[in-house]
């Protein structure tokens, strides 16, 4: 299945009209929000954490160069090797050319968001080399040939049902996998599969979750415990990280660490928290030989001198497309591309470019939940006004949004005119809608109409009631 | 002009000013090998006490009997093989034609009060596979390696291994339906013995 961010109209359409997805995403829905409310609830120091942990994130971001600089040369240090990609083609190219150099015929791979992002599986499937996504959500969708619908829970549109129906297609084990329905027996087989890939791959390559400067460490979280496989048993272990991921020591690392999990799935810490500094030293017996880590810039340098520069704080949780209306009703792939929900509607129009996501920007009601929940205070509702206007300048809306806008602009510049045409306006409306009732069609306006009703106006406009209230006052 | 360069050069024209920051710990109770206990066990691990070292090869074979683990290869890790001298360790490191143990035992660095977790160090002592690839990962833990946070557990650390390994609990995925499934890719069971000291 093929999804474009250009799309998102049309496949938010379909995303509502999907049966199937709209139980997967009630169901996800009420499970992360419970979850992290319980997490949050238990943990009284959560929100002076999650203060810090903003503040961190912004400290870090006000002096990346130096962080980047002591991260090289930790890494280095260790017996590592930095490798710099300014785009995702070069990330690209660095990652296949370690791989072909190796000779590698296998990668096994952890979940990478920046991965996606750079798009590595194709780059290097095209070079020959089989690619296994091993994390148990990425695996499924590798199988179904799908982005990931979520960034913490890839797999998180699919039911139980589907998944045994992938399994079967693919296994090649027909008559027991038949049987296979339960979650248990689904997670089993993927793990006596996947455990082949781990023993046969003579490249790991994972994501990192924060990298630490003063060592030269990555740090990853996950559940599974594919990620500590991927890292440990390959020959060389490749880590894909963006520039903006970096923290001064672990300290810091672990007030974030308390908030990531908390926020992603409601867990105190994730079941595995590892941290990676070089290659195998002489005297251990298991560990890769080599380690690389490629850091890719992809515009994140060009943003942190933007206006949308706090974006950069991110650290991946999925808590503001778990609490986000418009996500909950249409669910990740609608958005087209590796980010959904809040954070992708800043981030992919930023990557692609605006003309490539026109409509991401403004699938928001700027409810505020979402810079609510994140844990480092993003104020991401501000950050998708600001693309909004950055789309206005680059004129990818069109004409017609354009002509409105210039409109009510020169109304709103003269407040006396305004405020007496939007009583009129006010008026006649009432006089048009049956009472108790909302507004359901206009003459010219029936695209907005399509997916959106107005409460029936009062007759009265806000500053008529205003006036009054404080008349009442005195 | 190299990437490297390329990306410095933006970089450093969006440098800021250092911002003042604290750091809190979250407030836990005075116990902390009790609260290690009630939050391991939260995680799915499970766990015994010992007396004393002389204890563990028995408590190792309870264990393993009363979760039907009899006649499975045991690896342990060579760091702590002088606690169970009766017993021949199996291949670590396996290959795609042999699955290794099915048990490994370890030690650890450092128990966490706060979060229910064992930070493990990579090194000759205790190789990472013992971590993941086994069903079964036996932990021995003494109480006086018992911490408060994990703040304690890093500084335990005097020269960065490969690999620290900071584990809470069994392995697990919800990938599917979200519904929570032990035994993903690591473990299956975690099992903690506590010995006094
Ligand atoms: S923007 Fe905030 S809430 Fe959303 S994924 Fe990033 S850190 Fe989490």
């Amino acid at each position: 299945m093929k999804f474009s961010p250009r799309e998102f109209r049309s496949q938010a359409d379909a995303a509502l009209n999907d049966r199937t997805l709209q139980q997967a995403l009630v169901r996800a829905r009420s499970g992360f929000v419970n979850k992290r409310a319980k997490a949050v609830a238990a943990l009284p120091e959560f929100e002076v954490l999650r203060a810090e942990a903003s503040a961190i994130r912004v400290d870090a971001l006000n002096r990346l160069p130096d962080l980047l600089e002591q991260f090289e040369a930790g890494v280095l240090a260790a017996g590592g090797q930095v490798h710099w990609a300014t785009d995702a083609a070069e990330a690209r190219r660095i990652v296949v050319g370690i791989a072909q150099q190796r000779e590698a015929c296998r990668v096994a791979k952890g979940k990478t968001m920046v991965g996606e992002e750079i798009g590595i599986n194709p780059a290097l499937e095209a070079a020959g080399i089989n690619v296994v996504e091993t994390d148990l959500g990425e695996y499924i969708i590798q199988l179904a040939q799908e982005p990931p619908s979520h960034i913490v829970a890839p797999a998180v549109h699919k039911t139980r049902e589907q998944v045994a129906e992938l399994f079967a297609q693919h296994h090649r084990r027909d008559e027991r996998l038949a049987a296979l329905s339960g979650i248990p027996e689904l997670v089993d087989e993927a793990r006596r599969v996947l455990r082949e890939t781990f023993l046969s791959a003579d490249l790991g390559i994972t994501g990192g979750n924060f990298l630490v400067a003063d060592s030269g460490s990555v740090v990853l979280v996950t559940n599974e415990g594919n990620g500590d496989l991927s890292a440990t048993l390959p020959k060389t272990h490749i880590v894909i990280a963006g520039i903006e991921k970096v923290v001064p020591t672990m300290t810091e690392a672990t007030t974030l660490l308390r908030v990531l999990a908390r926020s992603a799935t409601g867990q105190p810490l994730t079941t595995y928290t590892s941290v990676f500094t070089g290659a195998r030293r002489a005297t251990d017996e298991t560990g890769p030989e080599e380690f690389h880590v490629v850091l890719v810039d992809n515009g994140r340098s060009a943003m942190l001198a933007s206006e949308l520069r706090d974006m950069l704080r991110c650290i991946r949780c999925g808590a503001c497309m778990n609490h986000c209306p418009v996500y909950g009703a249409i669910g990740g792939h609608a958005y087209g591309w590796v980010y959904p929900g809040p954070m992708g509607q800043v981030l992919t129009p930023w990557l692609l470019g605006p003309e490539r996501a026109p409509d991401l920007a403004h699938a928001c009601t700027l409810n505020g939940h979402c810079a609510q929940v994140c844990p480092v205070g993003i104020p991401l509702p501000d950050l998708i006004r600001a693309m909004r206007v950055r789309e206005h300048e680059s004129h990818v809306n069109t004409f017609a949004e354009r002509w409105v806008f210039q409109q009510w602009t020169w109304w709103a510049k003269r407040p006396a005119l305004y405020g007496w045409a939007l009583r009129a306006k006010a008026r006649w409306l009432h006089r048009l809608a049956r009472p108790g009732s909302a507004l359901r069609r206009l003459p010219v306006w029936s695209a907005w109409f399509r997916g959106r009703d107005l409460p029936t106006p009062q007759g009265r406009t806000l500053r008529d009631l205003m006036r009054e209230k404080l008349r009442g006052a005195r | 002009m190299s990437s490297r360069e390329r990306i410095f050069a933006t970089l450093y024209e969006a440098v800021a000013e250092p911002v003042a920051m604290t750091h809190t710990r979250p407030r836990l109770d005075d116990d902390l090998i009790a609260l290690f206990e009630h939050n391991a066990q939260a995680t799915a691990a499970t766990l015994d006490h010992v007396a004393d070292e002389a204890g563990l090869p028995d408590a190792l074979a309870n264990y393993l009997a009363s979760t039907n683990q009899t006649d499975v290869g045991i690896a342990v890790a060579p760091g702590i093989a002088d606690l169970f001298p009766a017993l021949h360790s199996a291949p670590i490191q396996p290959d795609a034609t042999h699955p290794g143990a099915e048990v490994s035992v370890t030690g650890c660095i450092a128990a966490v009060a706060e979060t229910g977790s064992v930070l493990m160090a990579s090194g000759p002592t205790h190789p990472t596979t013992l971590n993941f690839l086994p069903e079964t990962h036996v932990v021995i833990i003494r109480t006086n390696q018992v911490v408060a946070h994990l703040e304690d557990a890093w500084v335990m650390i005097e020269t960065m291994p490969r690999a620290l390994n900071l584990i809470t609990g069994p392995s697990r995925t919800a990938d599917i339906e979200q519904t929570l499934q032990l035994g993903a890719h690591g473990p299956r069971r975690l099992h903690a013995i506590v010995v006094a000291g």
